[in-house]
């Protein structure tokens, strides 16, 4: 890539990540009305770290831990129960959905999921 | 725009303005008047606390006070080290993250803190003031530690546990040194930055020996009897690399006397170790600025209340990353990452004068153990309100049969996401 479009290509992912990561937080904050929603939003944003809301390649197997955007709050919650309850595996999320209570588990999925 | 207008304008934007009603009276909202926060230290707990304190409030002024132009990132660089990547790919410009975001950049050391007066003084004599400040000035080493190992040893017998010139200089040495010879690296007692990091560097050197220069040997001495993610590290080990590697625990050698950097060797309490290659990992505590502006306590690392990060000693100044004292949440770049987003919430909420939202906080670290195999260790740690700690509320890793070439795919797309989490891209 020369150097002018290489630079074009971060500024656009980086206009790409901000524009995502503070719909994101808009919508977390928009459901947050009460102290108990805000709490669990807080969990959802450590999420990002992995999840970063960044578009992956068409290509290559990089689908993994990706984007949850478009996922359906419902869904969002049963696979979260499923990873802690152990009965969906994985290598990673039951590990994690282990320390999840319903209360965080709700709060993540209504933070996180439904996004366009 | 006033603040208020603007959120309408981003809900607006996000298609999401139906949802407006409870939240335009949610405390975050509420008092969002004109509010000074400076960070300190352009690391991943900084500029993650930077960016998310501009995305919960546009509206506030944020500074952050940093000397450097470009962020080197420890995660990757073991990376570097191996040759399976080159420096390049671990550096963030700060140019891009101030235009992205609107943060203020401020190219400059802080020297000290004038607390009273609530101003940071810079090493050119300037004063920055703030209403909140977040600190997150990472490590410093004990020179003091180690006989023979202070600053200057390191110029020609590298710690690179700071990413840059460090990396560089280990990765060179490693290219020179000839089939046969011996890499020793050693390694400090809890608690230092990213525990497992030392045994992710062995496994990738004895990689990158494996293929360049087959009968040369990795040894780790270390100040532990055990470490962490002990169990997969060394069944990947016995799996991939044989006796090629070899870690020796302190109830073998005991204590690290001495280090002669110019001889390339080691004292214990009872032998010598020459190396060809020399990595010495030494002790180390919180960044300097936090202990001359007596934020850190006999520990030598800054204690905070963990629901806010804010320190006992000042309430207007928080500390995150690795230079706090967060047990059980290991010194890491996640761990600074997920602190920071607490923080945030937690100095706009105090802004407003209410009280902070009940953290939640994760960390979840890989370790690459070949290029295409990589293991991991999680936590998801919550607040306990009987004795004002984080409280563990889920851990676990990699088991020894785990499926490290999955992980390892999961790896690369952490750091890549991760970063651009943190820095945007
Ligand atoms: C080899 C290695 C591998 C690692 N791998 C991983 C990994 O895979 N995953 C993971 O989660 N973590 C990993 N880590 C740990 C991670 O790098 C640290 O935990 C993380 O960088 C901590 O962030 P921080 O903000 O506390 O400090 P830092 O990232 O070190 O940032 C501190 C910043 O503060 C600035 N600063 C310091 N003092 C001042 C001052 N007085 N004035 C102005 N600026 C100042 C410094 O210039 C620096 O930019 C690894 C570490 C190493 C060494």
């Amino acid at each position: 890539m020369s150097r002018q479009s290489k630079t074009h290509h971060v500024a656009r992912s980086v206009a790409k990540s901000v524009r995502f990561t503070s719909r994101a937080i808009v919508f977390g904050l928009s459901v947050t009305a009460n102290a108990e929603n805000l709490d669990t939003s807080l969990a959802a944003l450590s999420c990002l770290g992995c999840h970063a809301d960044i578009e992956q390649p068409a290509t290559g197997r990089l689908a993994e831990p990706a984007s949850l955007r478009g996922l359906d709050v419902n869904a969002m919650v049963s696979v979260l129960r499923d990873y802690r309850e152990g009965k969906r595996s994985g290598t990673v999320m039951n590990r994690i959905a282990a320390g999840l209570k319903d209360a965080d588990i709700e709060g993540i999925a209504r933070f996180l999921g439904k996004r366009q | 725009m006033n603040p208020r207008r603007r959120f309408l304008r981003l809900l607006a934007a996000s298609g999401l303005g139906w949802s407006l009603g409870g939240c335009v009276s949610s405390r975050y909202l509420r008092g969002t008047g004109p509010g000074r926060v400076v960070v300190v230290g352009g690391g991943f707990g900084g500029v993650t606390a930077a960016r998310y304190l501009k995305l919960m409030n546009p509206a506030l002024s944020v500074t952050l006070v940093e000397p450097r132009d470009t962020y080197f990132s420890c995660p990757g660089s073991n990376e570097a080290i191996a040759g399976l990547s080159g420096l390049g790919t671990l550096e963030r410009s700060y140019a891009t993250v101030s235009r992205a975001f609107d943060i203020k950049k401020v190219n400059a050391q802080a020297t000290h803190l004038d607390r009273p007066r609530r101003r940071i003084v810079l090493s050119d004599g300037s004063e920055v003031p703030y209403d909140r400040l977040i600190l997150s000035p990472g490590i410093d080493f004990r020179w003091d530690a180690i006989e023979g190992y202070d600053e200057a040893a390191s110029r020609t017998v590298p710690h690179a546990w700071k990413a840059g010139p460090q990396t560089a200089m280990l990765a060179r040495q490693l290219r020179a040194m000839p089939d046969g010879g011996r890499v020793l690296i050693t390694v400090p007692a809890n608690p230092y930055r990213c525990p497992p990091g030392p045994y992710e560097r062995a496994s990738l050197i004895a990689c990158y020996l494996k293929k360049h220069k087959p009968r040369s040997k990795v040894l780790i001495l270390d100040a532990k009897t055990r470490f962490s993610k002990q169990p997969a590290f060394e069944q990947a080990w016995r799996e991939l690399y044989g006796d090629m590697l070899e870690w020796i625990s302190s109830e073998k050698q005991g204590r690290l006397e001495r280090v002669d950097a110019a001889a390339r060797s080691v004292e214990t309490e009872f032998d010598t170790f020459r190396a060809d290659v020399l990595n010495v990992i030494p002790p180390q505590k919180a960044g300097a600025l936090a202990e001359v502006s007596g934020l850190t306590d006999g520990s030598g690392w800054c204690p905070v209340d963990p629901m806010s990060f804010a320190s006992p000693f000042d309430s207007a100044i928080h500390v995150i990353g690795d230079a706090c004292q967060a047990a059980p949440m290991p010194k890491s770049a996640f761990s600074a990452n997920s602190q920071a987003k607490v923080c945030a919430a937690a100095v706009i909420a105090s802004l407003a004068g209410e009280p902070p939202p009940e953290p939640l906080l994760i960390n979840h670290c890989y370790s690459l153990v070949a290029p295409d195999e990589a293991i991991s260790i999680s936590g998801v740690y919550g607040y306990s309100w009987n004795d004002g700690q984080l409280a563990t509320r889920s851990a676990g890793e990699t088991p020894p049969d785990g499926d490290r070439k999955r992980e390892a795919a999961y790896a690369r797309i952490w750091q890549r996401n991760f970063r651009a989490d943190v820095f945007g891209y």
